[in-house]
């Protein structure tokens, strides 16, 4: 793949990625905060820390009240310990945005690929779109606590992932690509995980992480079509936790 | 259709040797990340595990680390908390109590469910092993090990609540053994029914660590619940890909499907303690009620 046909891939995806912007209701405070408008209101927070450069009360109302109790709504302080653990809360919802935004675009390449089978051509349609939202998620989560810069697809893991799209030899050799991308984002988001200070951020990632697991289980199906040998190898494709050690890094795959 | 071979099987057992040489080196490192003796650090107890500090993400090129982790963190600080695991009533719901977020006590009560929801789990392929209803071989031989990984969990959140002196039992949730999860195991008259339950259980449980994801108080808690929480969701797709399904249909794992409220294990008060009302001790109750 060229780099004209690369650029203009992911051009295309940042073009999509800014018109479903305008249609995006929220659907991540929905699934992870509830529809309380005052509980949605909560997962504005997590840049409050840094235009402060201190301690503000946020993390109780950034938890999923609705579901666990009224009485989590009461606000706790949660301890701050500098601003700089602040912005790498961003740097990683940054990064997991244009990850996302590179799976959007890695998904139009291997749909339009001929080695995909007209059910797994709808499967990558489908898997697609959910990376759609999500990156959309991310971005209104972001734009809500006052990032305003555009976050656009990764060029970097796609300069790695495109070509190896282009040369599958096959549809298990493209599935594999797509478990590596999938597997990948999943560790990535455990990592994030771990990593993330904010209870708000943290509880859209967790909404997240699951879904490209499962992304991954249903390539495995394709790398391995014969049910017997997929079962041979169920603990690769299923491994009894998921662990960090495919995460893509910012540093292996720098934002632009 | 019979899908399993000997061959298959023997890539099973030994897909299953190497997973069980690595899970205790594992938990040897947890314990002594966790032990409250110990006087490691948060940085050393990351390290132990494997989770790497957040600035060596940033900068560093690659990981080459192992980040399932669940850390027993429960209790806030390091001193040990003394309290036992009170079931609630399966019946009527316990009315929701006023737990202050960022609680230790709420950690503890997460703690608590998550270990009750993985004892439900085993019991309940175990329950369906049992019942003769799993008539493809493929499909008993995939139950069988999501079973083992559902013991797994279930042995590393309770090593976790041991190591924390957080007292817990390792019965079956009650309240969804009584309301939801009993009842379908008894009228299940076929595989697809054993499908659609295990298919049920598995969503449930991803929704709870979901949930978990964005209330626990530490991220390393909230990574570890994501860790077995992911798994959980792997075994959902390959039943709805099992049943024809798409193996992911949802953008979003959303935390209405988390067990309810009334299902939460709390946590003992002394109180309750002094009244003799725990549950220590008992044994496992049979999911399909027999």
């Amino acid at each position: 793949m060229s780099s004209r046909e690369l650029r203009r891939m992911a051009a295309h995806v940042d073009e999509q990625h800014r018109a479903s912007m305008a249609d995006m209701t929220d659907r991540l405070a929905e699934v992870h905060f509830g529809t309380d408008p005052a509980l949605a209101s909560g997962r504005r927070g997590f840049l409050r820390r840094a235009a402060t450069g201190g301690a503000i009360a946020f993390g109780a109302t950034l938890v999923p009240v609705s579901r666990i109790g009224a009485a989590f709504a009461q606000e706790a302080p949660t301890p701050i310990s500098a601003a700089p653990e602040v912005s790498d809360d961003v740097t990683l919802a940054v990064f997991a945005t244009s990850v996302e935004l590179a799976a959007v675009a890695a998904y139009e390449a291997a749909g339009a690929s001929a080695d995909l089978d007209a059910g797994a051509k709808s499967t990558a349609q489908l898997f697609g779109g959910h990376h759609s939202e999500h990156a959309a998620a991310l971005t209104q989560l972001l734009t809500d606590n006052g990032y305003a810069e555009e976050v656009t697809a990764n060029a970097a893991l796609l300069a790695v992932f495109a070509p190896r799209i282009q040369g599958a030899a096959d549809q298990a050799a493209l599935a594999q690509v797509l478990y590596d991308l999938e597997d990948g984002a999943a560790s990535t988001y455990l990592f994030a995980m771990g990593a993330f200070e904010s209870a708000a951020i943290a509880g859209a990632a967790a909404t997240i992480l699951p879904v490209e697991a499962q992304h991954a289980v249903a390539w495995s199906l394709l790398i391995e079509p014969d049910l017997t040998a997929w079962a041979g190898n169920i603990t690769t494709y299923v491994p009894p936790v998921q662990t960090v050690d495919a995460a893509l890094t910012p540093a292996q795959f720098p934002v632009a | 259709m019979d899908f399993s071979t000997d061959e298959t099987r023997r890539q099973l057992r030994a897909a299953r040797r190497l997973h069980d040489e690595a899970l205790p080196r594992f938990g040897a490192a947890l314990r002594r990340a966790f032990d409250p003796d110990s006087n490691v650090t948060s940085t050393e107890r990351a390290a132990l595990v494997g989770v790497p500090e957040r600035r060596r993400f940033l900068a560093m090129g690659g990981l080459g680390v192992a980040g399932a982790v669940v850390l027993s963190a429960c209790g806030g600080g390091d001193e040990p908390v003394s309290q036992s695991g009170v079931v609630p009533s399966t019946t009527e719901p316990p009315e929701e109590e006023a737990l202050e977020p960022g609680s230790a006590e709420l950690d503890q009560t997460l703690l608590l469910t998550a270990i009750s929801v993985e004892a439900l789990a085993v019991a309940a392929y175990a329950t369906a092993a049992e019942s003769g209803l799993l008539t493809t071989a493929l499909i008993a031989d995939v139950a069988e090990v999501f079973g083992e990984q559902h013991q797994q969990h279930q042995d590393a959140l309770t090593t976790t609540a041991t190591d924390r002196n957080i007292e817990y039992t390792t019965d079956p949730n009650p309240y969804l053994l009584e309301n939801t999860y009993g009842a379908l195991l008894r009228a299940a008259t076929t595989e697809g029914d054993i499908i659609s339950l295990a298919l049920r259980l598995e969503n449930q449980a991803a929704a709870t660590y979901t949930l978990a994801g964005g209330v626990f108080t530490l991220p390393e808690l909230r990574q570890a619940a994501l860790s077995i929480g992911a798994t959980e969701a792997r075994h959902a797709a390959v039943f709805h890909s099992l049943q024809l399904q798409d193996a992911a249909p949802s953008a979003f794992i959303d935390t209405v499907d988390a067990v309810p409220i009334g299902s939460y294990i709390t946590p003992a008060t002394e109180e309750a303690e002094a009244e003799g009302d725990l549950s220590e001790g008992t044994e496992a109750a049979d999911p399909a009620g027999g």
